[in-house]
């Protein structure tokens, strides 16, 4: 503690200031009062008593506005009562009043700047409390209640909208309601002013309704009318009520059949017509889609037929070219075979196996035909000779026939040839096998010697 | 009983965060001691 008029450091127990003189023992007063302002100020804080104690801090630093502790004390209770403007005012204050390291204004300034979206919160909270204020003062009663009842329901510590919703509800005798609200108030600040006369009031109120009721003339419930005994009117259970009720079931079913249930309908139909509108949409898109791709497909069969096309030509082209290349490699063979002294038998037998019908080229063509020419003609001439000649005049007829079929082989037109088959089939006793040979002559070479003769020999058999 | 109206009338708006500088400003920070200097002062000029 500092003398006030001259600023010396003062010691405990003196009266005067050493340095100036100065009568120091009233300020010494005022200053206790601060402190014990403070202390029952921090007491209430403790038992959550904020109402209370925020008056008792205020008090303290009226007394002695540099009571660091009692400032920063308030600042707390101010916040607790989600006063954040108030509880950062009086710590910037104190901050102001003494910068040191050790003052925890400090540190609750620190923290508040660090939660920027806690104060973006508490900006945002505070809007809509004026604005459900503003409403109220309007006559909004409605609007306001329900901003501020989402407020405290959000926000319990915000006492003032709760003070705002308990005296709207006790506006519009919602008792009950405001009861709870200023509960909860009292559970958060136990004295708050406000809070309190309003629950009097409450408390008050429903006193006036009980003295008013006990005011009333008793009615005298267990009293029952006499009956007069064969009277005109009797007792009897009224079904007017029954009646009553009846007809108000009946007027709200007809409300309903008559204004609700076409709405429903209606709406019920317009649904089910979007549904269907949706649907068809759906289903003209999914046959365009269907057609489209039907098309890709024929396109794509139409592909791959071309494509099996070539394929297919492809592979007759190869296989030509094969039959060919093996046809020009066969007469190769039988020209090497004929040149170096081979028998025209073989040479003829190797030619007539080859198939030169793919073989185009017109030298490989007439190399065929003279090779064939030569050999052939001299070997059937050769094994006709052996066959009549060693073999069937010798009576050796199986072993010409295998002559003769070797010369049908070589030259299947040989007419003598399919003769002397017949022949020797008929000698060997397949009379069967020599007339087909014979109607073969008949049939296919008619007019000729060997038609005219085998025609003799199957009369001569028929007739057998 | 209370005047519904009236009451309603103390309800004052809150202040936003970006109006502390001037609750700082409003805040008047004369205590009991700032007077007694000055009575004492005003005293000593009589």
């Amino acid at each position: 503690m500092n003398c006030p008029f001259c600023g010396a450091p003062l010691t405990s127990g003196q009266d005067r200031c050493v340095h100036c003189g100065s009568d120091v023992r009233t300020f010494r007063r005022i200053k206790n009062c601060a402190v014990i302002c403070y202390n029952i100020g921090l007491e209430k804080a403790k038992v959550r008593d904020l109402s209370g104690a925020a008056e008792y801090l205020e008090k303290s630093l009226e007394y002695d506005k540099s009571n660091i502790m009692a400032r920063n004390l308030l600042g707390l209770v101010y916040f607790e009562m989600d006063e954040v403007v108030k509880a950062l005012r009086e710590w910037v204050i104190s901050k102001n009043l003494d910068p040191s390291a050790e003052n925890l204004a400090g540190t609750y300034i620190d923290e508040l700047q660090a939660h920027q979206s806690y104060l973006h919160e508490v900006d945002e909270l505070t809007k809509r409390y004026n604005n459900a204020l503003e409403l109220a003062k309007q006559g909004n009663d409605d609007l306001a209640v329900i901003q501020l009842r989402r407020i405290f329901a959000s926000n319990p510590r915000c006492i003032r909208s709760g003070q705002l919703l308990a005296l709207l509800y006790l506006k519009h005798d919602e008792r009950q309601k405001a009861e709870k609200v200023l509960r909860k108030i009292l559970a958060a600040d136990v004295n708050n002013t406000k809070a309190l006369r309003y629950m009097q009031e409450l408390k008050d109120l429903e006193e006036s309704e009980r003295d008013k009721d006990s005011d009333e003339p008793r009615v005298i419930d267990d009293a029952v009318p006499m009956k007069i005994k064969g009277g005109r009117f009797e007792d009897k259970p009224s079904i007017f009520v029954f009646l009553n009720l009846l007809i108000g079931i009946g007027v709200g079913l007809a409300i309903f059949a008559v204004l609700i249930l076409p709405t429903i309908r209606q709406k019920q139909a317009q649904n089910a017509n979007n549904a269907v509108a949706n649907l068809s949409s759906q289903m003209t898109e999914k046959d365009a889609q269907i057609t489209e791709k039907a098309s890709e497909i024929d396109n794509l069969n139409e592909q791959i037929s071309n494509l099996q096309g070539q394929i297919d030509t492809y592979e007759k082209d190869s296989k030509d070219t094969a039959t060919a290349a093996e046809g020009l490699a066969g007469l190769l063979k039988a020209a090497n075979a004929y040149a170096s002294g081979e028998k025209e038998l073989t040479v003829a037998e190797d030619l007539v196996s080859l198939d030169m019908t793919k073989v185009t080229d017109t030298n490989a063509q007439t190399l065929y035909k003279t090779l064939l020419a030569k050999t052939r003609d001299v070997a059937v001439a050769a094994l006709y000779t052996q066959g009549v000649e060693q073999e069937y005049n010798n009576g050796s007829f199986q072993a010409a026939l295998e002559t003769f079929k070797k010369i049908i082989s070589l030259q299947p037109d040989n007419l003598d040839a399919i003769y002397y088959c017949g022949r020797t089939e008929e000698r060997l006793g397949d009379t069967s096998a020599a007339k087909t040979y014979y109607q073969q002559l008949i049939k296919d070479h008619a007019g000729t010697d060997q038609a005219t003769k085998a025609q003799a020999r199957l009369d001569a058999l028929n007739g057998q | 009983m209370i005047d519904y109206e009236k009451e309603l009338e103390k309800f004052q708006p809150m202040k936003s965060v970006d109006q502390v500088e001037e609750a700082i400003l409003s805040e008047n920070l004369t205590d009991m001691t700032d007077l007694l200097q000055e009575i004492l002062k005003e005293k000593d000029e009589k």
